[in-house]
Protein backbone atom coordinates (compact mmCIF):
# COMPACT_ATOMS: atom_id res chain seq x y z
CA UNK A 1 0.00 0.00 0.00
CA UNK A 2 1.52 3.36 -0.91
CA UNK A 3 -0.45 7.26 -0.44
CA UNK A 4 0.60 7.46 -4.38
CA UNK A 5 -0.06 4.00 -5.63
CA UNK A 6 -2.66 2.42 -7.65
CA UNK A 7 -5.23 -0.09 -7.23
CA UNK A 8 -4.38 -1.60 -10.91
CA UNK A 9 -0.87 -2.80 -9.51
CA UNK A 10 -0.17 -6.21 -8.33
CA UNK A 11 0.10 -4.77 -4.71
CA UNK A 12 3.79 -5.48 -4.77
CA UNK A 13 6.64 -3.20 -3.34
CA UNK A 14 7.59 -1.57 -6.13
CA UNK A 15 3.96 -1.49 -7.61
CA UNK A 16 1.70 -0.86 -4.84
CA UNK A 17 -1.91 -0.17 -4.23
CA UNK A 18 -3.91 2.73 -3.29
CA UNK A 19 -7.00 1.33 -1.34
CA UNK A 20 -7.38 -1.60 1.22
CA UNK A 21 -10.21 -2.19 -0.79
CA UNK A 22 -8.24 -2.87 -3.90
CA UNK A 23 -5.45 -4.54 -2.06
CA UNK A 24 -7.48 -6.74 -0.22
CA UNK A 25 -8.66 -8.98 -3.30
CA UNK A 26 -4.85 -9.14 -4.43
CA UNK A 27 -4.23 -10.87 -1.01
CA UNK A 28 -4.10 -14.25 0.04
CA UNK A 29 -6.05 -15.96 3.09
CA UNK A 30 -3.77 -15.42 6.42
CA UNK A 31 -1.81 -12.74 4.08
CA UNK A 32 -0.48 -9.44 5.34
CA UNK A 33 -1.49 -5.88 3.88
CA UNK A 34 1.64 -3.73 4.43
CA UNK A 35 1.41 0.07 3.99
CA UNK A 36 4.47 2.06 2.72
CA UNK A 37 4.27 5.16 3.11
CA UNK A 38 1.26 7.66 4.91
CA UNK A 39 -2.35 7.74 3.07
CA UNK A 40 -5.73 7.62 3.54
CA UNK A 41 -6.42 4.25 2.37
CA UNK A 42 -10.24 4.08 3.01
CA UNK A 43 -13.14 1.94 4.17
CA UNK A 44 -12.93 -1.76 4.36
CA UNK A 45 -15.11 -4.71 4.79
CA UNK A 46 -12.69 -7.67 5.53
CA UNK A 47 -14.53 -10.90 5.02
CA UNK A 48 -11.35 -13.76 5.76
CA UNK A 49 -8.33 -14.00 7.81
CA UNK A 50 -5.86 -11.14 7.29
CA UNK A 51 -2.88 -8.97 8.83
CA UNK A 52 -3.47 -4.95 7.73
CA UNK A 53 -0.09 -3.19 9.27
CA UNK A 54 -0.14 0.46 9.32
CA UNK A 55 3.52 0.24 8.81
CA UNK A 56 5.32 3.08 10.79
CA UNK A 57 3.71 6.38 9.19
CA UNK A 58 0.22 8.03 9.71
CA UNK A 59 -2.13 4.85 7.57
CA UNK A 60 -5.50 6.24 8.09
CA UNK A 61 -8.77 5.26 7.52
CA UNK A 62 -11.02 8.32 6.84
CA UNK A 63 -14.76 7.95 6.52
CA UNK A 64 -18.00 10.12 6.64
CA UNK A 65 -21.16 8.86 7.35
CA UNK A 66 -20.14 5.30 6.88
CA UNK A 67 -18.45 2.63 9.10
CA UNK A 68 -14.45 2.43 8.78
CA UNK A 69 -13.62 -1.23 8.91
CA UNK A 70 -16.49 -4.01 9.17
CA UNK A 71 -14.71 -7.10 9.86
CA UNK A 72 -17.56 -9.99 8.86
CA UNK A 73 -16.04 -13.44 7.88
CA UNK A 74 -18.10 -15.98 5.83
CA UNK A 75 -18.24 -17.84 8.80
CA UNK A 76 -16.99 -17.28 12.32
CA UNK A 77 -13.03 -18.71 12.30
CA UNK A 78 -11.37 -15.88 10.57
CA UNK A 79 -8.61 -13.86 12.38
CA UNK A 80 -8.27 -10.71 11.85
CA UNK A 81 -4.90 -8.34 13.18
CA UNK A 82 -5.03 -4.57 12.91
CA UNK A 83 -2.11 -3.00 13.71
CA UNK A 84 -0.67 0.66 13.78
CA UNK A 85 -3.55 1.89 12.21
CA UNK A 86 -5.93 5.36 12.11
CA UNK A 87 -9.55 5.19 11.71
CA UNK A 88 -11.16 8.94 11.66
CA UNK A 89 -13.80 11.17 10.82
CA UNK A 90 -16.77 9.24 13.22
CA UNK A 91 -18.09 11.87 15.17
CA UNK A 92 -19.47 13.50 17.09
CA UNK A 93 -16.41 15.24 18.41
CA UNK A 94 -14.32 14.49 15.64
CA UNK A 95 -14.06 15.12 12.21
CA UNK A 96 -17.35 14.03 11.14
CA UNK A 97 -20.13 11.83 11.43
CA UNK A 98 -19.46 8.64 10.71
CA UNK A 99 -20.73 5.23 12.30
CA UNK A 100 -18.59 2.64 13.81
CA UNK A 101 -14.54 3.09 13.20
CA UNK A 102 -14.40 -0.56 13.72
CA UNK A 103 -17.76 -2.92 13.46
CA UNK A 104 -17.00 -6.34 14.07
CA UNK A 105 -19.87 -8.67 13.23
CA UNK A 106 -18.62 -12.06 12.82
CA UNK A 107 -14.87 -13.51 13.42
CA UNK A 108 -12.97 -16.19 15.80
CA UNK A 109 -9.98 -13.43 17.47
CA UNK A 110 -9.78 -9.77 16.17
CA UNK A 111 -6.33 -8.48 17.29
CA UNK A 112 -6.35 -4.42 17.44
CA UNK A 113 -3.14 -3.11 18.25
CA UNK A 114 -1.96 0.82 18.10
CA UNK A 115 -5.31 1.93 16.36
CA UNK A 116 -6.65 5.15 16.97
CA UNK A 117 -10.44 5.11 16.66
CA UNK A 118 -11.46 8.93 16.33
CA UNK B 1 -15.31 -14.12 19.43
CA UNK B 2 -12.39 -12.82 20.96
CA UNK B 3 -10.91 -9.41 20.83
CA UNK B 4 -8.01 -7.61 21.54
CA UNK B 5 -7.06 -4.33 21.68
CA UNK B 6 -3.95 -3.16 23.21
CA UNK B 7 -1.66 -0.18 23.08
CA UNK B 8 -4.45 1.99 21.45
CA UNK B 9 -6.37 5.08 21.80
CA UNK B 10 -10.32 5.49 21.17
CA UNK B 11 -11.64 9.00 21.34
CA UNK B 12 -14.65 11.38 20.42
CA UNK B 13 -17.05 8.80 19.32
CA UNK B 14 -20.27 8.35 20.29
CA UNK B 15 -19.86 5.13 22.29
CA UNK B 16 -16.11 4.15 22.44
CA UNK B 17 -16.31 0.33 22.76
CA UNK B 18 -19.51 -1.56 22.20
CA UNK B 19 -20.04 -5.34 23.04
CA UNK B 20 -23.19 -6.41 22.13
CA UNK B 21 -26.88 -5.20 21.85
CA UNK B 22 -29.09 -3.91 24.62
CA UNK B 23 -31.96 -6.04 24.03
CA UNK B 24 -30.43 -8.63 21.58
CA UNK B 25 -29.05 -11.69 22.35
CA UNK B 26 -25.46 -11.83 20.76
CA UNK B 27 -22.88 -14.00 20.07
CA UNK B 28 -20.91 -15.05 23.39
CA UNK B 29 -18.02 -12.22 23.13
CA UNK B 30 -14.92 -12.07 25.18
CA UNK B 31 -12.72 -8.66 25.15
CA UNK B 32 -9.38 -7.76 26.46
CA UNK B 33 -8.49 -4.14 26.57
CA UNK B 34 -5.14 -3.28 27.75
CA UNK B 35 -2.77 -0.03 27.75
CA UNK B 36 -5.46 2.00 26.02
CA UNK B 37 -7.26 5.01 26.32
CA UNK B 38 -11.26 5.95 25.98
CA UNK B 39 -12.10 9.27 26.33
CA UNK B 40 -14.09 11.98 25.61
CA UNK B 41 -17.16 9.55 24.32
CA UNK B 42 -20.51 11.24 23.15
CA UNK B 43 -22.03 8.61 25.29
CA UNK B 44 -20.57 6.00 27.38
CA UNK B 45 -16.89 4.77 26.73
CA UNK B 46 -17.85 0.63 27.34
CA UNK B 47 -20.98 -0.58 27.02
CA UNK B 48 -21.06 -4.29 27.75
CA UNK B 49 -23.95 -6.35 26.88
CA UNK B 50 -23.87 -10.29 27.63
CA UNK B 51 -19.86 -10.70 27.53
CA UNK B 52 -16.84 -10.67 29.17
CA UNK B 53 -14.59 -7.87 29.25
CA UNK B 54 -11.68 -7.21 30.81
CA UNK B 55 -9.37 -3.90 30.93
CA UNK B 56 -6.14 -3.49 32.03
CA UNK B 57 -3.50 -0.50 32.49
CA UNK B 58 -5.75 2.03 30.80
CA UNK B 59 -7.30 5.21 31.10
CA UNK B 60 -11.45 5.83 30.94
CA UNK B 61 -11.59 9.52 31.55
CA UNK B 62 -13.35 12.60 29.88
CA UNK B 63 -16.89 10.58 29.13
CA UNK B 64 -18.36 13.52 29.97
CA UNK B 65 -22.31 12.70 28.57
CA UNK B 66 -21.68 9.09 29.92
CA UNK B 67 -20.42 6.44 31.52
CA UNK B 68 -16.67 5.31 31.59
CA UNK B 69 -18.13 1.67 31.90
CA UNK B 70 -21.55 0.11 31.52
CA UNK B 71 -22.29 -3.61 31.80
CA UNK B 72 -25.54 -5.50 31.56
CA UNK B 73 -25.65 -9.18 32.16
CA UNK B 74 -21.94 -9.72 31.91
CA UNK B 75 -18.61 -9.66 33.18
CA UNK B 76 -16.44 -6.86 33.46
CA UNK B 77 -12.77 -7.05 35.50
CA UNK B 78 -11.18 -3.47 35.91
CA UNK B 79 -7.13 -3.87 36.91
CA UNK B 80 -4.92 -0.53 37.38
CA UNK B 81 -7.11 1.61 35.29
CA UNK B 82 -7.45 5.40 35.57
CA UNK B 83 -11.06 6.22 35.49
CA UNK B 84 -11.51 10.12 35.98
CA UNK B 85 -13.38 12.90 34.90
CA UNK B 86 -16.77 10.82 33.97
CA UNK B 87 -20.15 11.67 34.50
CA UNK B 88 -20.23 8.21 35.84
CA UNK B 89 -17.45 5.68 36.48
CA UNK B 90 -18.86 2.47 35.94
CA UNK B 91 -22.10 1.43 36.07
CA UNK B 92 -23.49 -1.66 37.09
CA UNK B 93 -26.72 -3.14 36.01
CA UNK B 94 -28.20 -6.10 36.09
CA UNK B 95 -27.42 -9.32 36.16
CA UNK B 96 -23.56 -8.07 36.25
CA UNK B 97 -20.30 -8.92 37.88
CA UNK B 98 -17.71 -6.42 38.16
CA UNK B 99 -14.71 -7.38 39.64
CA UNK B 100 -11.96 -4.25 40.73
CA UNK B 101 -8.47 -4.46 41.56
CA UNK B 102 -6.52 -1.23 41.75
CA UNK B 103 -7.75 0.89 40.34
CA UNK B 104 -7.88 4.94 40.54
CA UNK B 105 -11.56 6.64 40.80
CA UNK B 106 -11.16 9.75 40.98
CA UNK B 107 -12.94 13.00 40.02
CA UNK B 108 -16.28 11.57 38.37
CA UNK B 109 -19.43 12.94 38.80
CA UNK B 110 -20.26 9.49 40.70
CA UNK B 111 -17.67 7.27 41.03
CA UNK B 112 -19.56 3.78 41.33
CA UNK B 113 -23.15 3.36 40.93
CA UNK B 114 -24.41 -0.42 40.60
CA UNK B 115 -27.82 -2.30 41.06
CA UNK B 116 -25.78 -5.32 42.04
CA UNK B 117 -22.87 -5.54 44.88
CA UNK B 118 -19.90 -5.24 43.88
CA UNK B 119 -16.86 -7.01 44.46
CA UNK B 120 -13.73 -5.33 45.70
CA UNK B 121 -10.28 -7.87 45.64
CA UNK B 122 -8.16 -5.50 46.73
CA UNK B 123 -7.19 -1.75 47.38
CA UNK B 124 -8.82 0.60 45.15
CA UNK B 125 -8.41 4.50 45.53
CA UNK B 126 -12.51 5.47 45.23
CA UNK B 127 -12.18 8.91 46.19
CA UNK B 128 -15.54 10.15 45.17
CA UNK B 129 -19.07 8.85 45.61
CA UNK B 130 -20.55 5.23 45.67
CA UNK B 131 -23.92 5.42 44.43
CA UNK B 132 -27.19 3.41 44.93
CA UNK B 133 -26.34 0.40 47.03
CA UNK B 134 -23.04 -0.47 45.76
CA UNK B 135 -21.52 -2.79 48.37
CA UNK B 136 -17.36 -3.66 48.40
CA UNK B 137 -16.28 -6.26 49.31
CA UNK B 138 -12.39 -7.45 50.02
CA UNK B 139 -11.07 -10.70 48.65
CA UNK B 140 -12.69 -14.15 48.28
CA UNK B 141 -15.69 -12.37 50.25
CA UNK B 142 -18.90 -14.10 48.53
CA UNK B 143 -21.44 -11.13 47.55
CA UNK B 144 -24.49 -10.68 49.10
CA UNK B 145 -28.07 -8.28 48.57
CA UNK B 146 -26.91 -4.61 49.00
CA UNK B 147 -28.65 -3.51 52.10
CA UNK B 148 -31.70 -0.85 50.82
CA UNK B 149 -31.54 2.66 50.74
CA UNK B 150 -27.92 4.67 50.58
CA UNK B 151 -24.79 3.38 49.75
CA UNK B 152 -22.67 1.95 51.57
CA UNK B 153 -18.77 1.76 51.18
CA UNK B 154 -16.92 -0.93 53.33
CA UNK B 155 -13.33 -0.15 53.51
CA UNK B 156 -11.44 -3.54 53.91
CA UNK B 157 -9.50 -3.28 57.67
CA UNK B 158 -13.28 -2.13 58.89
CA UNK B 159 -14.94 -5.33 57.28
CA UNK B 160 -12.30 -7.28 58.38
CA UNK B 161 -13.09 -6.23 61.99
CA UNK B 162 -16.50 -7.23 61.10
CA UNK B 163 -15.89 -10.16 60.37
CA UNK B 164 -13.76 -10.97 63.65
CA UNK B 165 -15.92 -9.87 65.94
CA UNK B 166 -19.23 -11.62 64.50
Amino acid sequence: MSGVGDDANPCSRTAPCKTFAGAISKTAVNGEIDCLDPGGFGALTITKSITIDGGPGVSSVLVAGTNGLVISGFNANISVTLRNLAVQGLGPGGLGQGLSGIKIINAATVYLENVLIK
Amino acid sequence: MQVFISDSHIADCTVGIQVGTNGTASPFIALSVDRTTVSQMGSNGIEVFSGKVAVSNSVINQNNFGAGAVVFDSELDLFNNQINFNQLGVDVLANSTVRLVGNDFSLNSVDIQCAVPLVLESGNAVEGVIANGCVLLPVNQTTSAPPSGASTLVPFYLYSLLTLFA
